[in-house]
Formats: structure tokens, C-alpha cells, sequence
């Protein structure tokens, strides 16, 4: 009797802790291990004989979906701005090539007391492309700064130019936004500017002399 | 029927059969993970995302499989910030694509206006050369961004965002922050079991500065996409 009852208890048992058990025969608990993070699939991966076909397939879809985002990357290289810590970096595919200190917009809004017309200083935020790029560049200035010193709006266009406040170089992004130099050194890593981004002489330079026309500009 | 213990306890055959029978039970297995579900769900994001790469478009990657929020444009990661702690209020939401629609924070950043000089009086010039410390600056800048906030997305969806800032001011506004949080989440759920609607809220814990990271550069009208846990995790 004793003996029937330490059989049953033992059955009891070992069935309890089949689960746990499971892996140590080589049962199905391979199969339902957790997948690799699908970011980390490259390519037609070796695939155990014991996946199900509907996982194999989902697997090497998502494999080609991966390189296909992958794919949009910015070919050669291409400058990431991020305006909160104002930092410029220059990067090929995942690799950062520089980190620059630069100045980016300063938010603040200005309103014309006699027209009513704003402005607010961001720097703008999107994927751009460079458009122009100049050498010794001679700041037009524009109404807002007029504003801006209580001068009045000069109708002649030579009155707004004023040489030597951009630097040598000066990089086109569009709209207007340019990534040029400053008479502001000190102010580098600080959100000051009207929009435009700036940058120290030697950045500007290399950024100048490495990126083409056309090439990406991320701004975050 | 009984049987006698070594120590001479008699305990019941049906009692000693429930134990052994409920002894696995309290020693519980890890949830398996369903992988065909995952990988499912991994591929309808994968799509989405591959239309937002495709766009020339910043959107956010909201990981909470790999415990990460990453800024993405173009396929590239811009920005990636680690998840502290995460928790998913109500359902896991759907792979689909969403849209932020609003950022919500009890002491939001405020823009400044620009004081307009008087050009008829002796120029105050910036001196070019000053130190950061001594010129007079008026700007908007990280620091001012909020560590505690919510999100809202196009589809009701909340993600409630906190940070980890150091000291016990920080550690009492947190305290008095969750006091109300609950309240407001009391007076929701209610809202929601009268209406019938149903909505998720993920909280997130992330860094004071990512915190503030994620306010700057998640605009408003930017696309979000959310990768929930593995089937094991939820």
C-alpha cells in the first residue's frame, strides 16, 4: 500500500515538473524561445529545422524590412544638428565623424509695434538639404533686425549689407537658414541666434570643405 | 485515508495529493513567449516605419521591448534615450501609426519677447568677446523644459512622461506630482467606465535630461510609433 502511494506521489511529481523538466529532454521549448530582437537579423539567417514556416517567414520578412529602412540612410556624409544641446555632427552611415559646438535659434518671439508682423527665432526642424555654399558671405540683414535695434527699414538693399558678421563660409539650407560663422565665439552651446545655426571658424570650415551640394542636413 | 508523517503527523491522502499537485503551480514557469505574435507585430511596425523613412520625416520609436525612445529620421537614429522604468495603463496599444497631438505639463516653457531696443539712444553692443555669464541672455533653452509631462496621441493614447531628478525637492514634487496623477487617473477611469471608452496610458520614466529632450524635439503633429513587450513581458 505504502509502496502504491510513494508511486503515485512520484508520478505526481514528475508530471508536475514536466514543464520545467521540458528543456532538459530537448522538448519543444526551444522552439518557443524569445526571438532575437528583429533590428539584430542580418540577412537570410540559418534557420533551426524545428521553426514553424509561418515564423521563418515573418523572420526573413522583417529581416528585408530592417535593410530596407536601413537603406534610407543619407548616402556619403550628411551633418545631424540637434538645437536642444547645440551640437552639429557630422556623420557617414552610423559613424560620427565630428561633434561641433554650435549656437542654434533662441525661440523668442519679436512683434513689430508698428505693423503687428512677428517673428519667432527657431531653428527649423526637419531634414534639409545644403542648397548654396558661400565664401566670405555678406550678411543682408533683414527687417527683423532692424526691428530688433529700433532702427528704421532702409529702402536701398546696399544699406542692409553688412560684411564679416557670417564668417568665411556660409552653407544654404533653404528658406532662408543658413549654417554660417559668428563674431559670437563665446556664445557657442548657447540657443542664441535668429534661426540660423552657427558655428566656430575651424567647424565651419571642415563642414564647409566636407559636405557637397545636396548633401543631407537632420535637424532635431 | 491517512498516512503517518516520519514524526508520526498523520496528514490525509487527498490533502498530500493537492499539495503535490499545486507544488508545481507555485513553482511557475516563465511565461513562454508567443514569437509568431511578435514577430507579427514587429512587421506591421517595420512597415509603418519603413513609410516615415521614406518621407524625409522625423518620428519617434517608442521601444518598450528594448526600453528605449529613440528620435529617427530617414531610418538613422538621431537620439536614442534609455527607459528607466515603463508601465502600460489599460491595453497594449495596436502597431499602428499615431500622430502626438499635444503636449500637456503643469509649468509648460514660455517664449520670450524680444525687447526692442531704442535706436536713438547710444547702442548697448553685445561685447563679442564676454563671457556667457555676463551678457544678458534671453533664450529658450533645455533647462527650461518640463521633466514631468504627458503626451497625448491621435488616438487617445497617453504617455505620461517622469524623471528621475536628483534631491528632496525633486523626490516631494515627484510625491506630490503621483498624489494628483492618481487623482486625475481615479477621475479618468471613471469617466471612461461611464462613456465606455477604453485607453492606454504608458508612463515612462526616463532621465531629467532625456525628459527634457523629448519635450524639445517631439513637435507636435509628429509621428509616433510604439513597440510594445514581447509576448513573454506582458
Amino acid at each position: 500500500m505504502r509502496l502504491a502511494l510513494v508511486a503515485v506521489v512520484a508520478g505526481l511529481l514528475l508530471s508536475g515538473f514536466y514543464g520545467l523538466l521540458r528543456p532538459l529532454f530537448g522538448g519543444e521549448a526551444k522552439e518557443k524561445e524569445a526571438p532575437p530582437p528583429a533590428q539584430a537579423v542580418s540577412g537570410p539567417a540559418r534557420i533551426p529545422a524545428r521553426i514553424s514556416p509561418a515564423v521563418a517567414r515573418l523572420r526573413a520578412a522583417n529581416a528585408s524590412l530592417s535593410r530596407q529602412i536601413k537603406a534610407q540612410a543619407p548616402q556619403g556624409e550628411y551633418a545631424v544638428i540637434d538645437t536642444a544641446g547645440n551640437r552639429v555632427y557630422l556623420r557617414r552611415g552610423e559613424e560620427t565623424l565630428a561633434e561641433m559646438v554650435a549656437s542654434c535659434g533662441s525661440g523668442n518671439i519679436l512683434e513689430d509695434p508698428k505693423t503687428g508682423r512677428s517673428w519667432v527665432f527657431d531653428t527649423p526642424r526637419g531634414e534639409f538639404r545644403i542648397e548654396s555654399k558661400l565664401t566670405d558671405p555678406v550678411w543682408m540683414k533683414p527687417d527683423w533686425a532692424f526691428i530688433e535695434e529700433g532702427e528704421e527699414i532702409p529702402g536701398r538693399p546696399g544699406d542692409r549689407a553688412e560684411p564679416g558678421m557670417m564668417g568665411d563660409y556660409a552653407l544654404g539650407i533653404g528658406k532662408g537658414y543658413f549654417i554660417h560663422g559668428t563674431l559670437y565665439k563665446r556664445m557657442l552651446g548657447r540657443n542664441v541666434s535668429h534661426g540660423c545655426v552657427r558655428l566656430g571658424d575651424g567647424d565651419l570650415e571642415r563642414l564647409y570643405n566636407t559636405l557637397p551640394i545636396g548633401a543631407r542636413v537632420i535637424i532635431f | 485515508m491517512e498516512i503517518a508523517l516520519p514524526n508520526g503527523v498523520l496528514v490525509s491522502l487527498p490533502m498530500r495529493i493537492l499539495y503535490f499537485l499545486l507544488l508545481p503551480a507555485l513553482l511557475s514557469t516563465p511565461a513562454l513567449a508567443d514569437e509568431e505574435a511578435d514577430l507579427q507585430a514587429d512587421n506591421r511596425l517595420f512597415q509603418i516605419e519603413l513609410r516615415q523613412a521614406r518621407a524625409d520625416r522625423l518620428y519617434v520609436l517608442l521601444d518598450l521591448r528594448e526600453r528605449a525612445v529613440s528620435l529617427k529620421s530617414s531610418g538613422v537614429t538621431l537620439k536614442r534615450m534609455a527607459i528607466l522604468d515603463e508601465r502600460v495603463r489599460g491595453a497594449y496599444p495596436e502597431p499602428k501609426l499615431r500622430q502626438m497631438v499635444k503636449k500637456k505639463s503643469a509649468r509648460p516653457p514660455r517664449r520670450q519677447e524680444v525687447r526692442i531696443q531704442n535706436g536713438e539712444e547710444e547702442a548697448r553692443p553685445l561685447r563679442p568677446s564676454a563671457p556667457p555669464q555676463e551678457m544678458e541672455l534671453q533664450a529658450l533653452e533645455l533647462e527650461q523644459m518640463p521633466g514631468r509631462y504627458r503626451l497625448v496621441l491621435d488616438d487617445g493614447t497617453l504617455i505620461s512622461v517622469r524623471s528621475e531628478g536628483p534631491g528632496f525637492w525633486a523626490a516631494l514634487g515627484r510625491g506630490w506630482s503621483d498624489f494628483w496623477g492618481g487623482i486625475g487617473r481615479l477621475g479618468r477611469g471613471s469617466w471612461n467606465l461611464l462613456t465606455g471608452r477604453r485607453q492606454t496610458e504608458v508612463v515612462l520614466t526616463l532621465s531629467l535630461q532625456d525628459a527634457r529632450q523629448l519635450y524639445w524635439s517631439f513637435a507636435e503633429g509628429a509621428a509616433c510609433l510604439i513597440r510594445t513587450p514581447s509576448t513573454q513581458d506582458k
